[in-house]
């Protein structure tokens, strides 16, 4: 990868997006305070993107999350904090791109409910188990 | 088990996860154009709510509302809104007929009173009480009893919020909208003929989300989707201000996908998201399939001269007052001067013999 | 949206019929005016009646070279705004699709944002006008209210289509019902004021030349 600033790089747009995201970043180190963007009510065109794209790279964490309801695409980018985010519907049509500025962005965190339910299904299915064991005994 | 107490809840026992929920929460943040910082809130408010009693009435309409948001040929993100609400009543979709769906209409105001939500779709015809009724009774009378006790009523489409196309001159069924029947509960306008399926699931997420009604403009429809024109934000914009224009649907500009103002667009004086939105799921929208905004979400919109007609040209056929008025002006003038021409002929006549006086006076 | 519909409709109907009837009464109660008797004879080589009508009109494009000078500046802002209104008018597309709307003519049009560069300066060309007509003590004692409420009158329309097409103030919608209101008033107020100048200017130098070139004035 180059690092002499080609021309979409030095582009005002991505500049102002860069310089945001330099913002939320040094904010998110000392406060630890959480942002996103969403880069859907952007207007942004492929070639922009794509400068965009290039110059946060790909850091070392990817991650997919499937459910019932869609998909999610995750990634670090180059910067530490930085992720990109592409979230698709269950007919894996793009909904929208987001880029969150976090230590873990919110949809990769187990949720409390979620947790508790499992819990509870985990020692329903360990009763379960142990009453099955106790009956081949 | 126990029955699940709330959204969030009732997602885990269906195997839809938070990420799920945070998911959709980020989407409709982002369409409705609230800060991405709120992202979480909506999914906490969504999970952390009573799923939302909703009753749908129906009453001069085509049932197209139903159809934009069911959409029911391929299921989509904001399917999900189904999740989160109880449907109580709704005439097509109910499995209940007769008695037992009007008992059920009755419980749910009885069981959620000043809770539970109103949709509303089709006009209310004042003409003949006996036009639209469903169970024997009108719909005003159905709708009053309704409204009453309701946290909000949500007019979905252009009948239920202007009096749509039974409304149209010379509206033979006498029909009204619903802020004409509804007066104590607040209303949300979500115009369109049919409206934007999201502009609907949007507005109920947020209603639900944060128990509390989108900001709206002054005709009562949520900001977040009818704060811009079409024109505004129509990705043919550009051509318009270049002053390239489509002269009929098949010549080369439209071809080239120029403007489309001088084939009779709309998009100037309608208020929608759908350039940014689009329909069937971001597949197209109609400025997109090369015709011109009809302005189906403003009211009125039949009544407003033809769709093909350019925005700037009368409404009215102006050669007819011109001409009209042309003839009668050189009336008024012929007349006018005969009568000068005559006065002065008379006044002529008169003066004649006193300035013969008065010559013989001096000499 | 109701004052639109208002606007494109009843306004335009009445604002219409009214001009017409204003133009036509105006126009027609002069030519059905009985011509005055000529008791004097013509000077020697004095032009055919048509031919001095005519060189009257155009003529007066020019200023006197006796008074060239002095009224140079004013003249030229006139020349500024008389084809800016021009240009504005029947060159900018949404115009030319209102007249073919009732009249069926069609005609090429300038670029959007060269009319509104035109309209722009229009308006200012009007503001140096209206600020002369307050400042040059000769031309205040002639102004009269039909002066004021001309110019008024003449501006709104170009002031609102530049609120339209820029968006300032208001929706749209609004912004367009009052710039069509504006045009209604204009219509309304045309033929009985000195804007009626649109079309009597012909009459008046053609006739004034006549009269004079019979004297021996030359044109």
């Amino acid at each position: 990868m180059s690092l002499a600033p080609d021309k979409e790089t030095t582009d005002g747009f991505i500049q102002a997006i860069l310089a945001e995201l330099a913002t939320r970043l040094a904010e998110l180190a000392s406060t630890g305070i959480e942002a996103q963007i969403d880069l859907r009510s952007l207007p942004m065109d492929p070639p922009k993107r794509a400068a965009l794209d290039a110059k946060l790279g790909k850091g070392d964490v990817t991650a997919t999350i499937a459910d019932r309801a869609g998909r999610t695409e995750v990634f670090e980018t180059r910067y530490a904090g930085v992720w990109r985010l592409a979230h698709y519907d269950m007919h894996d049509t793009l909904l929208m791109e987001e880029i969150a500025i976090a230590p873990v962005p919110d949809i990769l965190r187990a949720d409390p409910t979620d947790m508790a339910e499992a819990a509870a299904r985990l020692g329903a299915e360990l009763a379960l188990d142990t009453k099955k064991g106790h009956a081949n005994d | 088990m126990t029955e699940p107490q709330t959204v969030g809840e009732m997602l885990a026992r269906k195997g839809i996860s938070r990420r799920a929920l945070l998911r959709y929460a980020a989407w409709v943040t982002s369409i409705m154009a609230l800060p991405s910082s709120m992202t979480r809130a909506m999914a906490q408010g969504i999970a952390d709510t009573k799923r939302m009693s909703v009753i749908w009435l129906s009453c001069q309409e085509c049932t197209a509302c139903t159809e934009s948001l069911t959409r029911s040929y391929s299921p989509t993100i904001d399917d999900l809104i189904f999740d989160f609400i109880s449907l109580d009543y709704h005439e097509a979709l109910q499995a209940a007929a007769g008695h037992q769906a009007e008992e059920a209409r009755l419980k749910a105001m009885e069981d959620n009173k000043d809770n539970y939500v109103v949709i509303v779709d089709g006009s209310i015809p004042l003409g003949n009480m006996g036009y639209s009724t469903v169970a024997g009774h009108a719909n005003a009378d159905v709708l009053r009893e309704t409204a009453e006790h309701a946290l909000a009523v949500v007019a979905v489409g252009s009948c239920a919020t202007w009096g749509g196309l039974p409304k149209a001159d010379p509206n033979p069924t006498g029909a009204v909208s619903v802020s004409q029947i509804v007066r104590n509960t607040p209303i949300i306008n979500i115009s369109g003929c049919p409206p934007i399926p999201e502009a609907m699931t949007g507005t109920l997420a947020h209603v639900l989300a944060f128990g509390q009604i989108p900001e709206l403009d002054h005709l009562g429809r949520p900001r977040a989707f009818f704060g811009n024109s079409i024109h505004d934000r129509c990705y043919r914009r550009p051509f318009y201000d270049k002053g390239l224009f489509a002269k009929s649907f098949d010549d080369e500009g439209a071809r080239k996908g120029w403007c489309l103002y001088e084939l009779g667009c709309k998009g100037p004086v309608t208020y929608n998201a759908c350039a940014t939105l689009k329909w069937n799921g971001g597949a197209s929208w109609p400025v997109q399939t090369g015709h011109g905004c009809l302005g189906c979400s403003e009211p009125d919109f039949w009544d407003r001269g033809s769709f093909y007609k350019p925005l700037p040209a009368s409404t009215e056929p102006l050669a007819t007052p011109l001409a009209a008025g042309a003839v009668a002006g050189v009336a008024a003038g012929a007349l006018a001067s005969r009568a000068a021409k005559t006065r002065r002929e008379i006044l002529g006549a008169m003066s004649k013999p006193k300035d013969a006086a008065d010559t013989t006076d001096k000499t | 949206m109701e004052l639109l519909d208002f606007a494109r409709g009843p306004a335009l109907t009445i604002a219409f019929a009214i001009f017409a009837i204003g133009v036509a009464w105006r126009l027609s109660s002069l030519l059905f005016t009985p011509r005055p008797h000529r008791r004097a004879e013509a000077r020697e080589g004095t032009p055919s009646d048509a031919k001095a009508f005519v060189r009257g009109v155009f003529s007066r494009f020019i200023p006197h070279k006796t008074y060239r000078d002095v009224v140079f500046a004013n003249h030229l802002n006139a020349y500024v705004f008389h084809i800016g209104l021009f240009i504005v008018v029947f060159l900018y597309r949404p115009h030319i699709l209102f007249i073919e709307g009732f009249t069926g003519l069609s005609w090429p049009a300038l670029p959007n944002t060269l009319v509104y560069g035109v309209g722009l300066v229009t308006v200012v060309s009007l503001g140096v006008a209206l600020a002369r007509r307050m400042t040059n003590p000769v031309q205040k004692i002639l102004t009269t209210f039909d002066d004021y409420f001309s110019w008024a009158l003449t501006v709104l329309p170009v002031l609102t289509g530049l609120l339209v097409v820029n968006g300032i103030g208001a929706r749209y919608e609004t912004l367009l019902a009052l710039h069509i209101l504006s045009v209604c008033a204009l219509l309304i107020w045309l033929p009985f004021g000195k804007l009626m100048h649109t079309f009597l200017f012909v009459l008046s130098r053609g006739v004034t030349s006549v009269r004079l070139s019979r004297r021996g004035a030359t044109f």
